[in-house]
């Protein structure tokens, strides 16, 4: 019996995860705004055996664009192209409930999984801010709750539209429905659709019980809890010793645009912090409840999480944050990195993550060569693809179609389609 | 002086069967190959349609997006219509596709119905006329794919300047059909668009919007005349609008018979239909290739 082992997918996130990133020594400052960029990384993604890639996207241009690069590409003529030039690799694009209609998005998706193979995953978001609202005739973002009942319409529409589909089938039945909003809202959308978490866990008992509570969850929507796999984002700053990944780490936050890290986390908290002193901690009464916050909650927990635990001056949550998301850092060496993943995967924490390079590509590449063998050497990670569709890496069973589409149940992986 | 498209259309390997005046549908395999064979052909580009008679053909952007790691200095062209495509969705994905292929796509834009997203919030939910939706849509793809220029890219890391925002124009487009703030999430230069169904469009919308016009056959005769005249007044000229004229070939074709068919109803180009399989197709393209290089119509 194969012991459990780990799934791990990278974040193609442009330059890398910290804001930082594009001015990293010896990183091409535009990499992300072609499709080489993309391609490469799936391939070194492909060669280490990888679950997916993910793309993250927002159809909005990046207000804060003049200090950072921001994803650029439609994430399904990406991901189209990857998967011409690679076999095994899984392949999650991140497209809108909100601003999509489902029948062309049921239809675009489901033949990018046909054409791959049976390697594509559906990153379900519904999309925060009036910004993108503007560019499909709204005039502000939609109430946080009317978007996920929208996002469970739009999803429950897709997935009947791939399980009666006759022509251009995927071999893994349909694409996978991933999730990674950690609002209440979003959580009970993830416990009745989602098959991938992306999750924004910082603290590992938090993290446990994340997990439990959202197998409790899929159950009650009587799912499988095994039919659900939890991937925090990780986001990994890598050294051949302590020391270097330390200063790593700290050049990283020198090269930060001071702008840059101030006007995202004003847009994370939901208020100018123009006015308020770098040396003193942000005042409490500014911090509504997490449920009440507009935008992304998943963000404005993470930062009032951080907040909370640490009580830092507004001058340390900016190095803290250093122009991330918000998801959990590990700075140090392989073997350290190794252990911190070891830790959370043995713990019930995560069945693996959603790994978030510091720097693209260098940052990754360090990942791939360093910090994957070490997990290979612990059997905690494939040396080889055993399976051909992303259902396959990740352990899922594919979907069996019955006559009504709402009476879904499972066959065995690789089980063939009725 | 004739450029050649090649038409193609993606379905299930089991599926295909051929229709006459469309190309017969092929694999995904299949399609490589062809391709391939048009790139060593030196034919202008692919046109990848988004439907064919009797199959269900698999999306065309997605094709395209696919078969940019094999279509090099080939065009790739994108049918698709306004239905179920919000604006600022399609001139993200066509302009994402263009830069994936070294701006080399474009655009065959059919007339259509709206999409869940836009019809919910529409400026003027009775609206209804498909040919006043496809100026309008046009109008904002040319905005969007405006807004955002490539020479905005700065990459200043000593600066602290990545993208120079100074040169990003919002689209602020509030119309009969849509409303797009706008800009463009990303840096391109325009696309190409071209009309297809240019008698629901009209030719004075088609004359002031499209880079090319795609006809079909009865559309072919007078075309060039109808064109020019739809031009006075508007500042294009003819030579800012291509005319390609659909064409069905047999294996054998007699590439001299199409430029002269081209040539005597003023066409720049001809948009090349084979009814056969891929053997078919492939035997076409190679008699192509024994010509000189085929011209460019950019």
């Amino acid at each position: 019996v194969t012991p459990r082992q780990l799934h791990l997918n990278v974040n193609i996130l442009n330059a890398g995860v910290f804001g930082g990133s594009w001015r990293y020594p010896g990183t091409d400052p535009l990499a992300s705004f072609g499709i080489e960029h993309y391609l490469s990384i799936a391939r070194t993604a492909e060669r280490a055996a990888l679950d997916a890639v993910f793309l993250a996207d927002t159809p909005v241009l990046d207000p804060l664009i003049r200090h950072r690069p921001a994803n650029s590409f439609e994430p399904t003529v990406v991901l189209a192209r990857i998967a011409a030039v690679t076999e095994r690799i899984g392949l999650i694009a991140t497209l809108s409930s909100s601003y999509h209609d489902p029948t062309e998005l049921a239809r675009r998706v489901g033949d990018l999984d046909h054409l791959s193979r049976g390697r594509v995953g559906w990153n379900v978001v519904t999309t925060a801010g009036s910004a993108a609202a503007r560019n499909f005739g709204l005039a502000g973002e939609p109430d946080h709750g009317r978007r996920y009942e929208r996002a469970a319409d739009v999803t429950s529409e897709v997935i009947d539209s791939w399980d009666t589909r006759t022509a251009l089938r995927s071999p893994q039945g349909r694409p996978v429905l991933v999730q990674a909003g950690g609002s209440s809202d979003g959580r009970r959308f993830a416990a009745r659709f989602a098959e991938v978490i992306f999750s924004a866990e910082q603290d590992l008992h938090r993290a446990c019980a994340f997990r439990r509570d959202v197998r409790l969850g899929a159950q009650a929507f009587g799912r499988s809890p095994d039919d659900v796999v939890v991937l925090p984002g990780l986001s990994t700053v890598i050294g051949s010793t302590e020391a270097e990944a330390r200063l790593r780490r700290a050049t990283l936050d020198d090269l930060l645009p001071d702008a840059y890290a101030r006007r995202r986390l004003a847009g994370q908290l939901g208020f100018s912090i123009d006015d308020l002193d770098d040396d003193a901690p942000i005042p409490r009464e500014l911090l509504v409840d997490p449920d009440q916050a507009g935008g992304s909650q998943t963000f404005f927990r993470i930062v009032r999480d951080v907040i909370d635990r640490e009580n830092p001056t507004l001058r340390q949550l900016l190095r803290t944050l250093s122009g991330g998301g918000g998801h959990r850092i590990v700075v140090g060496t392989p073997e350290q990195i190794a252990d911190d993943v070891e830790t959370w995967f043995r713990a019930g924490a995560a069945d693996g993550f959603n790994v978030m390079p510091d720097v693209l590509p260098s940052g990754f590449d360090d990942f791939v060569e360093q910090v994957v063998p070490e997990l290979q050497r612990r059997n905690l990670f494939r040396t080889e693809y055993q399976s051909r569709t992303l259902r396959g890496h990740l352990g899922l069973a594919v979907p069996a179609v019955i006559s009504a589409p709402s009476r879904r149940t499972t066959v065995s992986a690789g089980g063939a389609l009725t | 002086v004739t450029a050649i498209l090649l038409d193609l259309v993606v379905a299930d390997a089991a599926a295909p069967h051929a229709t006459a005046g469309w190309p017969q549908p092929t694999a995904l395999a299949d399609a490589v190959r062809i391709t391939e064979a048009a790139c060593a052909a030196g034919v202008s580009g692919i046109r990848v349609l988004d439907h064919a008679p009797g199959v269900t053909a698999a999306d065309a952007a997605t094709i395209a997006a696919y078969l940019g790691a094999v279509s090099g200095g080939l065009d790739v062209l994108v049918d698709t219509s306004t239905t179920g495509n919000a604006p600022y969705n399609l001139a993200r994905r066509v302009s994402s596709l263009h830069r994936s292929i070294g701006g080399r796509a474009g655009v065959v834009l059919h007339t259509g119905d709206g999409d869940a997203v836009s019809d919910a919030v529409a400026p003027d939910p009775h609206a209804r006329h498909r040919g006043a939706r496809w100026a309008e849509y046009a109008l904002v793809l040319d905005r969007l794919w405006a807004g955002f220029p490539v020479e905005a890219l700065v990459g200043d890391q000593e600066g602290e300047v990545a993208v120079d925002d100074r040169l990003i124009r919002a689209t602020d487009h509030d119309g009969t059909f849509y409303r797009v703030a706008g800009p463009l999430d990303g840096p391109t230069e325009r696309p190409l668009l071209a009309a297809a169904d240019v008698d629901t469009i009209g030719w004075d919308v088609a004359g002031a919007s499209a880079d090319v016009v795609v006809l079909d056959d009865h559309q072919v005769v007078g075309a060039d005349t109808r064109l020019r005249d739809a031009l006075v007044g508007t500042g294009r000229t003819r030579e800012d609008v291509r005319l390609f004229g659909r064409a069905t070939a047999a294996a054998i074709v007699r590439p001299r018979e199409l430029f002269d068919w081209a040539a005597d109803h003023r066409l720049d180009g001809v948009d090349l239909v084979v009814s056969g399989g891929l053997a078919d197709t492939l035997a076409v393209l190679t008699g192509l290739s024994r010509l000189d290089r085929i011209p460019e119509y950019r």
